[in-house]
């Protein structure tokens, strides 16, 4: 085997390694919205700007990750998601928030026991995976009955086994990635990783296309 | 000439190209009512990209105290009808004359060939909760969320998130905006509790135990189309049926020739779906209900067929174990900041001036050609895709993506052969043979994924399936069509032929002249020599 390979497959190996290791002990980073987090709602009564309701949000929950969206079609509010709140920073956001929205007498000021808040589970990994198995096990299957016929002059069976592991391999490697690097996972990331492996899946069956030629070439001059 | 005529011919295809890609990303605009509105199609949205409609339900705490049956176990067998006109059963409770005289009038629990009927009734009454508290557990609350997971997958909603807590219990369903919402409200808060109940004394004849499968049909009248569900029973049911459709039917005293009905009520969640008694005897375990009265209209018709349809999807999935109560609906717009939108598009729109920077680079003019056909191309797949309607999720954005990176890949081994072979013709029918070769993958996903009930697979197989297929009409007509003819050696040597061709026949009269003239000078020397 060549050098180059060499280092590429102890490379991937150890890639592999520390991502198991990683998400046995740390599982994966999920983004905020999919993972258990907090909810707040806050009603608004006066036109206002997302940006400016997400800079008030991370000035009160500083190094927390935070997203801001929009309540309703008609701009009746903001959704503030946030990891966890505590007592303090419920009473410190209204009260900014309120400073901003809420100016006059005749407004009423929401306080920390009026606020909505919300605790939302998290959406688990598999209910993210189990719509793909059953579209991706069709799709290998169909694949690896045409490998096995196309290609069944360069060993069907050793072809197959060389694409399949190659694309196991890159999965892996990925989704090790993801977890070393602490990637906010979010659901189309799985459609990344299937485009990855439908790439890849094209350069080895144009591999064994070139193979294929030259052999049936080399006969042909016999 | 030719020259001329592949110029204009060239210009006028990276026109078109250039004029796809502008439509596509800009639109056409047209004044109507004042306003100036875009004619080609907007994007349809999904649940990411636009909005999601978020549903938070808690587990049902409500209870309700009523009087009900009771067995010896304390198994609830029945409720007390409560009606001053209706009968209950003497029980071990002390009866007034009137039930007495009322109950003899009512067909007694010995006429009723029930399995349930020799047993003892004693009447208490309970506060039924709407979720015991045995049921509120985290295997209780899994299998909820299971089954209503099957329901909604049985009734076509797949483009949701379900979260549980299953420590509270709390279920929070994220589902895009144009979903059937008062569908899902009634999937999710309705346990699919089935009653068959003597109606005179509120006896449980048959519950969801003995269901074997429920199905909606529907039948033409001449009154027009008639929406049922129809249950079909188990073996058990099918018995109990047998008997129940043989008791609960129109009696007539032959002295006095007075006619009394037994009746049945079929309840669902609590709700009467139809009461009703028994002409003849039903031994083959199915019934069907009526939903609506029968209608021409179509819409009409629709309602009443998804009615049953969403009961059958109810009564077929088992009941939840957990009631749920919906405690907030909201919508929450999809935001992607003004700053991020522009460095998507920015990025974009560099990526393909790379692109073309590239092609010009490494191979010139052909190369530039490259270059506009695949931004050309780009818009191609967004015109198609918005007019075949496929949903835009981030997983078509991605597939959007790697489907311009493969055309890239195509264009470039395209034009290589261009320049090494010589010819455009030859060089597209070699390069797309092996380009289509190539991608099956690619292909085989298309074909796979767009029957994916789940929307972002769905629309990735979808935006793959009209790529390849917007690709090969575009790539035929104007890339392929761009090279054609390009190739200066073709033309020179047909130019070059057609000169020496010219040269030749020039030479043949020169020649032909020249020979005339010897001819005629050797026929003067010899008329001289004869003379």
């Amino acid at each position: 085997m060549k050098l180059y390979k060499k280092v590429l497959c102890l490379g991937l190996a150890l890639l592999i390694i520390a991502g198991i290791v990683v998400v046995l002990f740390k599982g994966f980073n999920v983004d905020l919205i999919y993972s258990s987090h907090t909810e707040i709602i806050y009603n608004m009564i006066t036109d206002y700007e997302l940006e400016d309701v997400t800079k008030i949000a991370k000035e009160v929950f500083k190094d927390k990750p935070v997203q801001v969206y929009d309540y309703e079609l008609f701009h009746d509010g903001v959704q503030i998601n946030v990891e966890s709140i505590t007592d303090e920073e419920k009473s410190t956001l209204v009260e900014k928030l309120n400073a901003v929205y809420r100016t006059t007498e005749i407004e009423t000021a929401v306080t920390a026991d009026t606020l909505t808040v919300n605790n939302i589970p998290n959406v688990r990994l598999r209910d993210w995976v189990t719509p793909y198995i059953l579209p991706v096990v069709v799709l290998y299957a169909i694949i690896a009955v045409y490998v096995l016929i196309r290609y069944r002059k360069l060993g069907a069976f050793k072809s197959l086994g060389k694409l399949f592991l190659n694309v196991v391999l890159l999965a892996l490697a990925l989704l090790s990635v993801a977890a070393i690097t602490r990637l906010p996972l979010k659901p189309f990331y799985i459609t990344v990783l299937v485009s990855a492996t439908m790439l890849l899946t094209s350069i080895q069956l144009l591999k064994y296309e070139k193979q294929l030629s030259e052999r049936t070439e080399d006969k042909k001059k016999k | 000439m030719r020259k001329n005529f592949r110029k204009i011919r060239t210009i006028a295809i990276l026109l078109v190209a250039v004029l796809i890609s502008i439509v596509a990303f800009v639109g056409i605009f047209t004044k109507q009512a004042n306003a100036y509105k875009n004619i080609i199609p907007d994007f349809k949205l999904g649940k990411d990209l636009f909005g999601k409609r978020e549903l938070i339900y808690k587990p049902s705490t409500e209870s309700e105290s009523k009087k009900v049956y009771v067995d010896s176990e304390g198994n609830i067998l029945g409720y007390v009808v409560e009606d001053e006109s209706s009968t209950s059963l003497s029980t071990d409770e002390t009866t007034s004359e009137g039930s007495e005289e009322s109950s003899e009038e009512v067909a007694t629990v010995e006429e009723v060939d029930t399995s349930k009927a020799k047993i003892n009734y004693a009447t208490e009454t309970r506060e039924i909760k709407d979720n015991e508290d045995s049921v509120l557990t985290k295997e209780g609350f899994e299998q909820t969320k299971r089954t209503v997971q099957k329901r909604l997958s049985k009734i076509g909603i797949s483009e949701y998130n379900m979260r549980l807590n299953d420590i509270t219990g709390e279920l929070v369903i994220e589902t895009s905006d144009d979903t059937d919402i008062s569908n899902l409200y009634q999937l999710v808060e309705n346990p699919g509790k089935f009653e068959v109940l003597d109606s005179q004394t509120g006896i449980i004849l048959m519950d969801n135990r003995y269901i074997d499968k429920v199905s909606a049909v529907y039948t033409t009248t001449e009154e027009g189309y008639q929406a049922y569900m129809q249950i079909a029973f188990n073996k058990e049911g099918t018995e109990i049926l047998k008997n129940i459709s043989s008791a609960y039917v129109q009696h007539t005293d032959n002295e006095t020739e007075e006619t009394t009905i037994d009746y049945i009520e079929i309840k669902v969640d609590g709700s009467q779906l139809i009461k009703t008694y028994f002409a003849e005897t039903i031994d083959n375990g199915l019934i069907q209900i009526s939903y609506g009265e029968p209608t021409t209209e179509t819409s009409e018709f629709r309602k009443n067929y998804t009615n049953a349809l969403r009961l059958t999807t109810i009564l077929n999935n088992g009941k939840l174990d957990v009631k749920y109560s919906l405690q907030s609906d909201n919508f929450v717009k999809a935001y992607l900041s003004d700053t991020a939108q522009k460095v998507c598009y920015v990025t974009f729109a560099v990526a393909l001036a790379c692109v073309c920077v590239y092609f010009t680079i490494i191979y010139k003019g052909k190369g530039l050609l490259a270059g506009i056909s695949n931004i050309g191309y780009s818009g191609a797949i967004l015109l198609t895709l918005r007019y075949t309607n496929v949903i835009a999720t981030y997983s078509s954005i991605i597939t959007y993506v790697l489907m311009i990176a493969l055309n890239v890949v195509f264009l470039n081994n395209f034009v290589k052969r261009v320049i090494e072979e010589g010819t455009g013709e030859k060089a597209f029918t070699d390069s797309i043979k092996k380009f289509y070769m190539a991608i099956i993958p690619v292909i085989v996903l298309a074909v796979v994924f767009t029957f994916a009930t789940d929307v972002s697979i769905a629309s990735m197989g979808m935006c793959a399936f009209w790529s390849i297929f917007a690709g090969l009409i575009y790539n035929f007509l104007i890339t392929r069509t761009l090279y054609i003819g390009l190739d200066k050696s073709n033309d020179d040597s047909l130019e070059r032929k057609i000169e020496e061709n010219k040269k030749a026949k020039k030479k043949q009269v020169k020649q032909a002249k020249k020979a005339g003239k010897t001819s005629t000078n050797k026929s003067n020397s010899k008329k001289g020599a004869n003379k």
